[in-house]
């Protein structure tokens, strides 16, 4: 609808995300549709977890518009990381617009088997 | 004698703006009203539907072209786990796109990249605008 020249005026998006826990990590999956891999910027600090990126749809100049009801935005996100996450392996994987981001949990946390000796 | 109309000339603007504004918080939840959002667009040519489906396949995705219609529809799956949040909208969509001009039906291209799908809609060539030449006496 409106034409967009920098990155500036994009909408800020809060894309929605899923937070799971497994034994060993905790997943965060977020719907980012329109984002190319390289586009993406995931920084870590101490215990904030951020999340940015802009979309890139693109279409030709004599396209007529009938219906528009999403554009390009700039997704943000930001995620407060606890004690329990090893803030030096998180790993991300985009594909088909779907981010997924395992955090695995620091190694004192991790549940621990415990034998059980016989005398 | 010199009248200034500066500040009058801009107050229909401002109001446009206003509206504009007041309009905006409207468009952004009807959107989420229907799932999943599109954009319809045409050319002379093709008439492009393009939806965002966000960690879908193309294989679980179904887009039926009928007489009159296309109809875009699937299921959105929930990753089995403990949740503590969950904020992705999972379930069952369907959205009905009605064409009121002729496709070229063996055409029809839909592909899917970065949460994209897009479909194009050749038409037929009997809608297709064509140049007239007027020739000069």
């Amino acid at each position: 609808m409106t034409e967009v020249t920098t990155n500036k005026e994009l909408p800020r998006v809060r894309p929605a995300a899923d937070i799971l826990q497994e034994n060993e990590a905790f997943y965060i999956l977020m719907d980012m549709p329109g984002v190319k891999p390289d586009d993406l910027v995931i920084s870590a600090d101490k215990n904030t977890l951020t999340v940015e990126a802009d979309t890139s749809y693109e279409h030709a100049d004599n396209e007529r518009f009938i219906e528009n009801e999403f554009g390009n935005v700039h997704y943000v996100r930001k995620f407060t990381l606890s004690d329990a996450v090893d803030a030096n392996n998180i790993k991300a994987n985009l594909k088909n617009g779907l981010l997924n981001l395992h955090l695995p949990k620091a190694e004192e946390l991790k549940p621990r088997k415990i034998e059980i000796q016989q005398d | 004698m010199v009248l200034d109309f500066t500040s009058l000339y801009d107050f229909p603007r401002n109001i446009e703006q206003m509206f504009d504004e007041f309009w905006h918080p409207v468009n952004l939840s009807q959107r989420r009203l229907a799932y999943p959002p599109l954009n319809i667009s045409e050319d002379d040519s093709n008439i492009y539907i393009r939806a965002e489906l966000p960690g879908m396949n193309i294989e679980d995705i179904d887009v039926t072209l009928s007489d009159e219609s296309l109809i875009i529809k699937g299921e959105r799956k929930a990753e089995p786990g403990r949740y503590f949040r969950q904020e992705r909208p999972t379930g069952s969509f369907q959205r009905i796109v009605n064409l009121n001009v002729k496709i070229e039906r063996d055409k029809v291209n839909a592909r899917m990249k970065d949460g994209l799908l897009q479909i194009t809609l050749p038409k037929a060539e009997e809608v297709k605008p064509k140049q007239i030449s007027i020739e000069t006496a």
